[in-house]
């Protein structure tokens, strides 16, 4: 297999990844939300959240394969001279996604009562993060789509050594 | 590198991505 397709395949694998890993993580957060917003397990004292094996497991699986496919999907975007969009994006979606589980828990708290203002504050802040992050992405693939899907132009470029040859005027030789 | 291959690749990317939801959503889904 060639480089550039066993880039596309790697590229499809990698963000399928990173899509599983943010649904994963975002999935489980909800899941401990409903339960309170915290839970914990071992040590000496009676807990009264106790965290289930799989809510662990999904959340610190979901955030270490999450960086793994992140980093695999960037790699591949360098070594295929892919469009360098997607660091931004996934940092983008993660913090929209995340900052919509605080939004939606913060104004309609699972357990009743009002607005927790504990979930709905980090939620702005989690979606202004998202702002942050969208507005590169979104910038570079303006670019991208201006330049008609050409590649971006390369940030260094081999030094060009320009030579003048200076003829000296046969008159003013000594 | 040609726009074609550009395209290509986003496109890679947005399929992998497409699935990579179900499959995760699929995975949580049945773990909780």
């Amino acid at each position: 297999m060639g480089r550039r397709p066993a880039a596309l395949v790697g590229v499809a694998l990698s963000a399928a990844g990173v899509a599983a890993a943010i649904a994963v993580v975002y999935l489980a957060m909800r899941d401990v939300m409903r339960q309170g917003g915290f839970c914990a397990s071992g040590g000496p004292y009676e807990i009264s959240s106790e965290c289930t094996s799989a809510q662990v497991s999904l959340l610190f699986g979901g955030i270490v394969a999450l960086l793994v496919f992140a980093a695999l999907h960037s790699a591949l975007t360098e070594w295929a001279d892919g469009p360098k969009v997607g660091l931004f994006a996934i940092c983008g979606l993660l913090f929209a996604a995340l900052g919509w589980n605080f939004i939606e828990y913060g104004v309609d708290p699972p357990q009743g009562g009002g607005t927790v203002w504990g979930w709905l504050i980090p939620g702005v802040l989690f979606w202004l993060m998202a702002v942050g992050f969208a507005l590169p992405a979104l910038a570079r693939a303006v670019e991208w789509l201006r330049r008609g899907g050409e590649p971006e132009p390369p940030v260094f470029s081999r030094a060009t050594v320009r030579a003048v040859a200076l003829q000296q005027d046969p008159e003013e030789t000594p | 590198v040609t726009r074609a291959w550009t395209f290509a690749f986003l496109a890679a990317s947005a399929v992998g991505g497409a699935a990579g939801i179900v499959i995760g959503w699929a995975i949580a889904d049945g773990a909780l």
